[in-house]
Formats: C-alpha cells, structure tokens, sequence
C-alpha cells in the first residue's frame, strides 16, 4: 500500500530530475541580496546557455529571486532563501534582455536588475 | 535566525498538525498497533524529501521551479483527497466504536489504515522536498556561521512540539468533542492545503491565472512575520491569494464544512445519544 505513493513520487522526481538533471551551467553568476539591495554580478552575459545564479541572503530577512523575460514572465525562481544561506537559480535563457528580481521579505515586485544575454 | 526559525515553523506545522491528529485518532480509536504504519508512511516521505534533496544541493542535478511547483501542486491535491477520505472515515468509525459493531469497524479500519499511511506520506511529503532544499542549504552555510541551521532546526522543532501537543490536549478531550474537533480542523487544513495546491499549479503553469488576485495584504501580513508563518501552517493562508485559489478554498470549506456537520447528525435518531454531534 505504501509502495504506490512512493513509486508515484519516485517516477516523478526522477523523471524531472532526469528532464534537466545534469546540465553543468554555462556560468556561474553570483547574486547578493539584502533587505534593500540585489547586486548581479554579472548584467551581461556572453551568449545563450544554462546560467547559474548562486543567490546569497546576506539580509536579515527571507528572501526569494526570480529571473523574468523583458515582457514580465517568469523563467525561473527560487523560494525561501533565509538569511545567511545560499541558494542556486538555473535558467536555461536565450538571447535577449531579462530582469533579475529580488523579494526581501517574500512580497511585492522586488528589486529589479535588467540583464542582457547577447 | 528568525528567518530561519520562521521558514522551517511555516514548513513543518502543517504536517505536524495533521500528523499529530491522526496519531490521537489511532490511539483513541485502540489502534495502537497501526503507529508504526503511520510512521513508515512519515518516515519514508522524510527520508525521499531529504535524499532528493541532498541530489539537488551537492550534485549538479537540477529541478526547475516550474516543476518543483508542479509536483507540490499535484501532491497537495492528493493529499487533500486522502485527508477528506480520513475525515469521513473517522466519523463513520466513530458510529462503529459507539455501537460496538466489531465486523464494521474492522472493516472500515482495513480500508482505512491504506488511506492513513498516504495520509502521513502526503502530508509530510508535500512540502518536505522544499523544506529539505532549505534545511540542506542552511547546513551547507555553516561554513559561515551556525544561526542559519539553529533557526532552521528550531523552527522544524517548534513546529513538531505543537503538533505534539495538540495530540496531548486532543487524547484528552471526550470521544464526542474529540471527532468534532479535529474533524473540523482537518476540513480547514485540508481546504487551505487545496487552496495553495491550486497556487503551486499556477505557479508551476499548468493552471492560469498566476497574476489574477483575489486579494494581496503581504504588506500588513507578510509570510516573513510570526503570525504570517502560524496563518500559513495553520490555514494555509497566502497574503496575495489568486481568485483561482481563492474561490477554490471556498467550494471546499463550505460544503464539506456543511456535509460533515449534517451527516453527523443524520443517521441516529436523537442529538445526545451522538459521538459526532456531541457539541
């Protein structure tokens, strides 16, 4: 009886992890976010690809990020980064122009970064 | 570390809730002997949630928002089809107990134990994936300093404590108010769990309507505050609720709220002699 929900979640994670898995990012982007401020290292990437930003909640606190396309749609996010810790975004982006958005306190718009893949 | 403390709060009451009431429901109803299935049931959905979660933090394996929402999304709705199943199976079985139909309650508890194992996977498996990402990644910034993975672990400790103690006060109350209380309480878990189910699927994009909201009062109740986290864990509360997600919690608080008062009432001939209606 127990081995139909785990069988379900099994197949499941792996089908997604197998989906994505694996994938090395083209680069890795570091993003430092506080309670006012979100710093990208990096606003212009060198072409298409996997980009890894590696977020670091150097607030006081929760914070999360998303990375949305010029027209405001989300690509990718990552939620509950408490304060102190790190987390890693992948999004696979084409080129063209994105916004990096960081939300202290998990609410509202966030501060926003345009970034440019060429 | 109050950030910290409040994410892990917000993530493991739910399940420490849920987990909790059933425990109560087992050793009320004399079904010590079924604890351990109930454990496996948490104990398994613990132990995937951190293993898939240690794959995503040390190795380069990745799960896209999208789908993390997705797969939270599509448990959460599972979860509150067992969770409605388990309410009405307690109910029924509490007529049993009262009239000591010994063949009818085995029965039902046969049926029953399938649901209650799911039950307590689903009910810590929903969430633990997350909760596992976020507690690895709090262990992995120790490096920098402890307050990250103290708060982290308070909060997850908090949260089982209250789940702990609303088994104490519940094995305590009169069979009656015992099924009345924690049935009800299950009705409103379960129809905030549907409600951010919903949200999650939006969010992961197999439902429409993300930006539509019914209501947003992050500003005066954010997630990040005390009382947001015990909302959240507690009714599933979200401050910036979708109409979707909205009208969803609604079409099922109401009706099976209604259904689970009327039906207790229905099928014995007078108010005192019923466990259900007890109050």
């Amino acid at each position: 009886m127990r081995a139909v929900p785990v069988a379900l979640l099994t197949v499941t994670l792996a089908g997604s992890l197998a989906a994505c898995g694996g994938s090395p990012a083209k680069q890795t982007v570091a993003v430092t976010a506080t309670d006012t401020a979100c710093q990208v290292a990096d606003t212009q990437l060198s072409g298409p690809g996997i980009y890894a930003f590696k977020v670091t909640n150097k607030g006081d606190q929760t914070t999360e990020v998303y990375v949305y396309t010029h027209d405001g749609k989300k690509v990718e996010e990552v939620e509950h980064i408490g304060p102190g810790t790190s987390r890693t975004l992948k999004a696979k982006l084409a080129a063209g122009d994105y916004q990096v958005a960081c939300k202290p306190g998990e609410k509202g718009d966030g501060i926003r970064t345009d970034i440019h893949v060429r | 570390m109050l950030g910290n403390f409040l994410i892990g709060l917000r993530e493991g009451l739910e399940a420490s809730l849920v987990v909790g009431i059933l425990v109560a429901y087992l050793v009320r109803t004399g079904n010590r002997r079924r604890l351990p299935l109930l454990w496996t049931g948490v104990g398994v959905a613990v132990a995937l949630s951190i293993g898939v979660g240690a794959a995503l933090t040390f190795t380069s394996a990745t799960l896209s928002g999208e789908k993390q929402e997705a797969f939270a999304g599509g448990m959460s709705i599972f979860a509150v089809g067992f969770v409605t199943w388990m309410i009405f199976w307690m109910r029924r079985t509490a007529r049993s107990i009262k009239s000591d139909l010994q063949g009818r309650l085995d029965t039902a508890l046969a049926m029953g134990a399938t649901a209650l194992v799911l039950t307590a996977f689903l009910a810590v498996g929903r969430e633990g994936l997350e909760t596992a990402v976020f507690l690895w990644s709090a262990i992995q910034a120790t490096g920098d300093g402890t307050a990250p993975l103290l708060g982290a672990s308070l909060g997850l400790a908090t949260a089982i404590v209250l789940g702990w103690l609303v088994y104490k006060r519940s094995v305590t109350l009169n069979l009656g108010t015992f099924f009345t209380v924690t049935g009800a309480a299950l009705v409103v878990v379960a129809a905030g769990v549907l409600g951010y189910g919903i949200h999650d699927l939006q969010e992961g994009g197999v439902l429409p309507g993300l930006n539509s909201l019914a209501f947003d009062v992050s500003d005066a109740v954010p997630l990040s505050s005390w009382y947001g986290a015990l909302l959240h864990g507690i009714f599933g509360f979200t401050p910036d609720s979708t109409w979707l997600q909205t009208v969803a919690y609604g079409c099922y608080l109401v009706p099976v709220m209604a259904l689970f008062f009327r039906g207790g009432k229905a099928p014995a001939p007078s108010r005192q002699s019923l466990p259900v209606a007890a109050r």
